[in-house]
């Protein structure tokens, strides 16, 4: 895919997540995808408390983001800085208005490729209906990557290489 | 854009009008049937259909989820009229706190009717939208729910359809880029390219002939049947002659 291809992915993903954020009633909400290396990089963000929490989960390998990909199922957090198993995260996100935290995770052909959250600067609990809304956006974000990586004869792995390497450079 | 073979699209059409259930058979059918079904999931509605452009200018439904939405869009094919009609020839979100009694179309209501009746509409019908979809600025379809019970449509609830729209246009979007979904890319290509032209068209007689918006679209249809002709072609000849075929020069 050249560049301009990239880039118009890019911003479909930007509107995606900016709707997810707009609908979900929340602060913001980030997309990690595991890239061709099998490492997890940020692809885009509504807002800079989810870039911090992304970048936090990126350097330490621990969060709610890893759990989903771990587990493969949906992970929710009231508040991530009462989580033991994240004390880890707290020293990169306190003050970045990184609280509740919802995780779900982007599975395409059968495995789980990443993972779309939703965060909150104060601390709450998440409904069925949130945690089943951001699910199926999670499903959205695979099937708009299967779309446009198999349009142009890629794999979603290279794909995310290309789409982590734009925000990189944008931010 | 990419050029659509005549004989593809006819072939796409015809597929998706003899059995519109079974065109999921591609990525952008099953995504598009996961709109809904998030739709429907995530706001207190009965159910939700999504319905695009075809050639002649007019609509087709491509997912519905579940046999109410799906009568719904029927009656209003079949009609040419009601909400969500209005919707995409008007380009602006249209409502109603109950189809039943709104007296703006007289004939869909009669037909939603004969279909509750008929038990293809398997649930009650109240408040209904529809919301206009657009690529590249053009509408190119409409995303349609329908509330179970009258009811009155707030404004917080019609702006968060409104950008759950935006959802369904992103989807529409990556897969007319892709050109790898088939014949619903091929579709919603093919009325990008032409939605345009048309627009210009009902604008032309709604100037020249004092007519309506509906009256206008009508008409050029009318026109595009009676000469068999490509609704597009029809409005692009308007626009350049200023006379629909069969009128005087």
């Amino acid at each position: 895919m050249n560049g301009a291809g990239t880039a118009a992915v890019a911003r479909r993903l930007e509107d995606l997540v900016d709707s997810v954020a707009a609908l979900l009633e929340v602060e913001c909400v980030g997309l990690l995808l595991r890239d061709s290396d099998d490492q997890m990089r940020t692809v885009t963000t509504s807002g800079a408390a989810a870039a911090a929490l992304e970048r936090a989960q990126a350097a330490t390998g621990v969060g709610p983001g890893p759990d989903v990909q771990r587990a493969g199922i949906p992970v929710a957090v009231p508040d991530v800085l009462a989580v033991p198993d994240y004390a880890g995260l707290v020293p990169l996100v306190r003050g970045d208005g990184v609280r509740a935290v919802l995780s779900a995770p982007v599975v395409a052909d059968d495995a789980v490729i990443g993972n779309l959250n939703a965060v909150d600067a104060w601390p709450h609990g998440w409904t069925d209906r949130q945690q089943a809304a951001l699910q199926t956006f999670a499903a959205l974000v695979a099937d708009l990557l299967l779309l446009s990586a198999a349009g142009r004869g890629q794999d979603v792995a290279h794909l995310t290489d290309r789409l982590a390497d734009l925000d990189g450079a944008a931010s | 854009m990419s050029a659509i073979d005549a004989d593809t699209l006819a072939r796409t059409l015809r597929d998706l009008g003899e059995d519109p259930r079974a065109a999921g058979e591609d990525l952008l059918n099953a995504s598009l049937q996961r709109v809904v079904d998030a739709c429907a999931g995530l706001f207190d509605i009965a159910g939700c259909g999504l319905m695009l452009a075809d050639e002649d200018g007019g609509l087709r439904y491509v997912v519905a989820t579940d046999d109410t939405s799906w009568a719904i869009e029927e009656a209003q094919l079949t009609t040419g009229e009601g909400p969500c009609v209005d919707s995409f020839e008007q380009g602006t979100t249209t409502t109603t706190g109950d189809v039943a009694a709104d007296q703006r179309w007289p004939r869909f209501g009669a037909a939603l009717a004969r279909a509750v009746e008929a038990r293809t509409a398997t649930g009650p019908i109240g408040g209904l939208l529809g919301t206009p979809l657009r690529l590249h600025g053009t509408v190119v379809g409409s995303l349609d729910v329908h509330h179970s019970a009258p009811m009155g449509w707030t404004g917080e609830q019609v702006r968060a359809l409104e950008r759950f729209g935006r959802v369904a246009e992103t989807i529409l979007a990556v897969g007319v880029q892709a050109h790898q979904a088939g014949r619903l890319a091929a579709q919603l290509d093919y009325a990008i390219g032409h939605r345009a032209p048309i627009e210009r068209g009902v604008g032309y007689l709604m100037a020249r002939d004092g007519l309506d918006q509906r009256d206008a679209f009508a008409a050029l249809r009318r026109a595009a049947r009676s000469s068999r002709r490509p609704i597009a072609d029809v409005a692009r000849g308007l626009t350049l002659t200023g006379r629909l075929p069969g009128e005087p020069s």
